[in-house]
């Protein structure tokens, strides 16, 4: 289950920004979603990390979307990084059902192949 | 002679007459009626043979027929046991294809009814499962103050700036 920061996202949007050299020129345009307003020392706090990320300046979009219930959610360029809670329930929602299946499918095995030990 | 009245002549006469008379008796009446008698004895003796042979192919007849009523006495019983057999056979092999066609279905109809049981399982827990989810989220949105919406962003920019050191 994914239940952290989306590591592979960050991963891919490090090394696609290193590609792009433009980006340290102009300010690659950072959509952020957060549930509520951001204060200004998270505002620059971000702007430092996604910039780092980016291999550039990034100017900041900031939409507050209740519906993410909390954490963050940034798009830079075709990159997202998904730190919302709503993807890890998500996350943890999709991971519960795969269990439940994985566990019907052993059990339909079972049956539908049943060993000689069974058999007796 | 003639002292005891007897005529010789005459005496002669009714010797010849007499023989003359067995003769003829015996060529006309005797030869025929012993001829007669011999044949019907001959005959009598055939029909008696004939009759003897009769009874002897009768004996024969009836022996043969009585053989061959035994016999085909036996072939029917051998063709009723056989046929007996036969029916014990194939009624044995259509109860054993009948036992193992219901002890199939019995199969499938117990992996059917697990299988059913199973996925009836598995979509209440996968609704259990979203249900629970979805009150989390209602129960996140609505227990989440200000301080800890911050306290998931700052969380959120120390991963990252984790990650990125990393």
């Amino acid at each position: 289950m994914d239940d952290s920061l989306s590591e592979k996202t960050v991963s891919n949007l490090s090394s696609g920004a290193a590609e792009g050299p433009d980006e340290a020129t102009f300010p690659v345009l950072a959509l952020v979603r957060v549930a509520v307003p951001l204060r200004p020392d998270e505002k620059e706090a971000l702007s430092r990390v996604l910039s780092r990320f980016a291999g550039g300046p990034v100017e900041l979009k900031v939409e507050v979307t209740p519906e993410i219930i909390g954490g963050v959610w940034v798009r830079v360029g075709d990159k997202v990084i998904d730190g919302t809670l709503r993807r890890r329930l998500e996350a943890l929602r999709q991971h519960l059902i795969a269990q439940c299946r994985a566990l019907v499918t052993d059990r339909l095995n079972e049956i539908s192949h049943p060993t000689a030990e069974g058999q007796a | 002679m003639q002292k005891l009245g007897i005529d010789l002549g005459l005496l002669l006469s009714q010797i010849v007459n007499f023989g003359l008379m067995v003769v003829l008796l015996y060529f006309v009446l005797y030869k025929p009626i012993l001829a007669r008698l011999q044949s019907r004895s001959q005959r009598i003796q055939q029909g008696l043979d004939d009759a003897e042979r009769a009874k002897q192919m009768l004996a024969e007849a009836e022996t043969r027929a009585q053989e061959e009523i035994e016999r085909a006495r036996r072939e029917a019983h051998e063709i009723v046991e056989q046929a007996t057999r036969a029916g014990e056979q194939q009624r044995q092999e259509i109860l054993a294809q009948a036992r193992q066609e219901a002890h199939v279905l019995i199969q499938r109809a117990q992996q059917q009814a697990q299988r059913e049981l199973l996925e009836g399982q598995v979509a209440l827990r996968q609704d259990v499962v979203n249900l629970s989810i979805a009150a989390a989220m209602r129960l996140l949105q609505a227990e989440l103050d200000d301080e800890k919406h911050h306290a998931l962003v700052q969380r959120f920019i120390e991963e990252a700036e984790q990650l990125r050191g990393a």
